[in-house]
């Protein structure tokens, strides 16, 4: 039932996006010149090109400390003002508790959609709004100790294997071209509606990808680096 | 170039809101530290005729798993059983008067990391009773879940007792 209202409220998220989307999309058409006809809707739409990349963030987050480690691909491919785009990451975090030791590590993909306002730039410089849908599989492990006055001292240790996370974002950003076919670029994230698969005996605490699991909302942050491999030119 | 170098300035100053957007937000990562795991199953003791409050003399609670005795020579309404977290079940006696009454609960057991601060702590659930020598409608099952709200110290009503 829980599940079921989370994907319920889920939905209303991403309509809420595309309705959004829309609007803007519809305003930002009414500032266009005619389309030039010579151009036909079949070019249009074919892509110029894919834009592969790593965030940087990540990888300093990691080098800071031995706390959390983890590190994010990301790519995207452009359909005129749409872009597909998929992030593919590892993340581990392991962390000392008051009462015990918490880990967990695991893999997540994002994909979703972008839709590019900056079309009227000769280098594809790009100011985006998109929403992806994320999804993550780990294993987490808890050890702890208590003390209880009736009944003595107690070591526990948990640990929950292929737990499935998931989640959906909304996104902003902007890349720009620094030299050729590198680029350079953030993205934010709003994400919000977080899950997991059913985990008896332990509550997940720490979603790859997405973060704390009792947080209904929580921002992100990537700056990323891209290389962009043409297919065809720009027209 | 200069078209370049005005998509950084765009991109700084976005760039310098998201970071402030998400440091202001780390704010909210540290947790509240609300700590309401309890192993201690509360037991009201009420009258049979008008549910209310019903102060029994017990000459002694103990309890399966340890040699305590939770409650001697007491007069109480309420009592505060702690459920054993090294098993699924435990029973309680209960000796009051002439009689000893026994009642057996099952549960199961569920960690929750609150927050890196807090610390990680196990949750009662689940609760049933499975065995009672009080005599049936005297003795009913609230709430399956064990609750201790951490600024009143008020804990859930799990069961009730008939007197």
């Amino acid at each position: 039932m829980a599940q079921l209202q989370r994907m319920l409220t889920m939905l209303k998220y991403i309509f809420s996006l595309l309705l959004l989307a829309s609007v803007f999309l519809t305003s930002y058409g009414q500032d266009e010149k005619p389309v030039d006809l010579s151009d036909t809707i079949k070019n249009k739409y074919l892509p110029t090109g894919i834009r592969i990349g790593t965030d940087l963030i990540s990888i300093i987050k990691s080098q800071s400390g031995n706390k959390f480690e983890a590190w994010e691909i990301n790519a995207d491919v452009d359909f005129y003002r749409y872009y597909i785009a998929l992030d593919y990451g590892r993340w581990s975090r392991n962390e000392a508790l008051v009462n015990g030791t918490y880990q967990n590590d695991g893999t997540y993909f994002r994909i979703g959609t972008d839709i590019n306002f900056m079309l009227k730039d000769p280098d594809r410089n790009m100011f985006f709004l998109g929403f992806r849908y994320g999804q993550s599989k780990f294993d987490e492990t808890v050890n702890y100790t208590f003390t209880d006055p009736v009944f003595g001292d107690f070591q526990n240790s948990v640990t929950t294997s292929g737990i499935t996370g998931r989640w959906a974002e909304i996104t902003t950003g902007l890349r720009v071209k620094i030299w050729k076919g590198f680029w350079m670029g953030y993205t934010a994230r709003l994400k919000f509606s977080p899950g997991t698969s059913r985990t008896p005996g332990v509550v997940p605490f720490d979603i790859p990808g997405y973060g704390r699991a009792d947080k209904s909302t929580y921002w992100g942050l990537n700056y990323q680096l891209f290389w962009r491999i043409p297919f065809r030119k720009i027209n | 170039m200069l078209k370049t170098i005005f998509a950084w300035l765009m991109m700084t100053r976005y760039l310098l809101f998201a970071f402030l957007t998400v440091l202001s937000s780390g704010c909210f990562d540290k947790g509240d530290c609300l700590k309401t795991a309890t192993n201690l199953m509360q037991v009201k003791l009420l009258t049979k005729a008008d549910r209310k409050e019903n102060k029994i003399k017990f000459s002694s609670v103990t309890v399966s798993g340890s040699n305590s005795i939770l409650y001697k020579d007491n007069e109480t309404a309420t009592l505060l059983l702690p459920l054993n977290p090294g098993q699924s079940s435990t029973t309680f006696t209960l000796n009051y008067g002439d009689t000893a009454s026994t009642i057996t609960v099952s549960y199961s057991q569920e960690t929750r990391v609150i927050a890196v601060d807090c610390g990680a702590f196990t949750y009662f659930k689940d609760l049933q009773i499975t065995n009672t020598t009080f005599p049936e409608g005297t003795i009913k099952l609230f709430s399956t879940l064990l609750l201790r709200d951490g600024s009143t110290s008020a804990y859930a009503n799990n069961v009730e007792i008939y007197f």
